[in-house]
């Protein structure tokens, strides 16, 4: 019974540990992370305005979504809300060797040029899109931490 | 006063009155444009980028002389009544068009010619969207002056740039590449007609004031000479008139005008051409991510 009671425990251990693994992402330093994530999973913000945030969404795999889908559709979708420009894409990978698409957008905001990153990764059914966005000079000054902590996605 | 001016005199005023009084009507015998104007290759309507139209400048160099010439030659009259040479023309009335002429290209004196093109004046308005607007404004603008042109109007949204006609095609391609094109009108109006009109009323001015200045010159009394005079200052003020017209003319036609406006500063409004069935890119963007 002890037994049973024990891998029960245990199962139900495995089982909530590989739903919190579902998404994990390092913090940069320099950042907080909110207890109120939002419409997102996971979102973390710099003294200095700069914000981190993640969302997992179905990848449509089976049905033909990847990375080329669904960079496009993001690709379009910015540029369409208004005052947007692509100014790099860029392929990335996360330390566990997931690939990714990372498309950098620049965009004034209050008269203030401020950075947009997206960055897409497929992992299975699930899609994670990373957004990091914030003022050019704090986003600048954080930019190392924040490639860091989007490799650290897992 | 029909008793004391000669019938020539008066007859010669009654053509100069009436010249005065045309306005700016149109002529169907348009003459040769003037010296330096070249056929262009493009049409009405079409893209294409005239060439040779820095030598419409050459209009600047015709063989007249300036209002202020004939300023100077009125009042070496009054001074003095006897044909004297007339004053050398102030600096003033030298420099203008080589001043002018010193920001076209250069290019070969064209010969006058039965076979001219039309005159074209070519007009762009570019909408794009772009990031740090002062930034792509610098790129415009050394753009512009790279191509021999220059920076006519700046403000935060938008700047107006003129180039070379004939470099019109290669600036518009050069700008759109610059950010998002939001917006695209070109424009290409014809002046031919109006140049030469105000071209032949200009020589005909020119003329008929030569023989006002050779009859001024043999005025016997003091009530001809004022006669003249009138109708020569009103002349001149018809010439000048003219003269600027066709100056702006030939501006118009040798730079062409591009106007670039830059998309609403992070207006973030909500895509209505293409939407995909998954909600959650209409919460992409900055506004939603700061949004703490």
């Amino acid at each position: 019974m002890n037994m049973a009671k024990t891998i029960a425990i245990l199962l139900a251990l495995t089982s909530l540990s590989l739903l919190d693994g579902c998404l994990h992402i390092d913090t940069p330093r320099g950042f907080v992370e909110l207890d109120d994530a939002g419409e997102y999973n996971y979102r973390s913000t710099s003294a200095t305005g700069v914000v981190l945030a993640v969302r997992t969404e179905d990848s449509r795999k089976d049905e033909g979504g990847d990375l080329g889908f669904w960079s496009e559709a993001v690709t379009r979708k910015v540029r369409r809300l208004g005052g947007y420009a692509l100014l790099e894409e860029r392929d990335v990978k996360t330390g566990k060797g997931l690939a990714g698409k990372q498309l950098r957008f620049g965009h004034d905001r209050n008269q203030r040029p401020h950075h947009y990153w997206v960055t897409l990764f497929i992992d299975g059914d699930d899609l994670h899109v990373v957004e990091a966005g914030g003022p050019k000079e704090a986003f600048t000054e954080l930019e190392e931490g924040l490639e860091k902590a989007i490799a650290s996605l897992r | 006063m029909n008793d004391r001016v000669p019938r020539p005199i008066m007859t010669l005023l009654l053509v100069a009155s009436l010249f005065g009084a045309c306005g700016p009507g149109r002529s169907d015998h348009a003459p040769a444009p003037p010296a330096g104007l070249h056929a262009m290759s493009a049409t009405s309507g079409s893209m294409a980028a005239p060439q040779a139209t820095e030598e419409l400048y050459a209009v600047d160099d015709l063989d007249y002389e300036s209002p202020m010439e004939l300023e100077g030659e009125l009042l070496r009259h009054r001074v003095d009544n006897a044909a004297a040479p007339a004053p050398p023309p102030p600096a003033a009335a030298k420099q203008a068009p080589a001043k002018q002429k010193s920001a076209m290209p250069d290019g070969p004196r064209a010969k006058p010619s039965a076979e001219r093109g039309p005159l074209l004046v070519y007009e762009a308005w570019l909408q794009l969207a772009v990031y740090e607007v002062e930034q792509q404004q610098r790129k415009v603008i050394e753009l512009a002056e790279s191509l021999d042109g220059f920076l006519q109007k700046q403000d935060a949204r938008q700047l107006i740039v003129r180039v070379p006609a004939s470099r019109f095609k290669e600036a518009l391609e050069a700008i759109e590449a610059i950010g998002d094109l939001r917006g695209r009108q070109v424009q290409t109006h014809d002046v031919t007609e109006e140049f030469r009109d105000i071209q032949t009323r200009l020589d005909s001015a020119r003329k008929v004031r030569k023989r006002l200045l050779e009859l001024l010159d043999k005025a016997v009394n003091v009530e001809e000479s004022l006669a003249i005079e009138r109708e020569l200052e009103r002349l001149l003020k018809e010439i000048e008139r003219m003269e600027g017209k066709l100056k702006f003319l030939s501006d118009r036609i040798a730079f062409s005008t591009i106007t670039v406006g830059f998309s609403p500063i992070a207006e973030e409004t909500p895509a209505d051409d293409v939407t995909l069935p998954f909600p959650w890119l209409d919460g992409l963007g900055l506004r939603n991510l700061t949004e703490l």
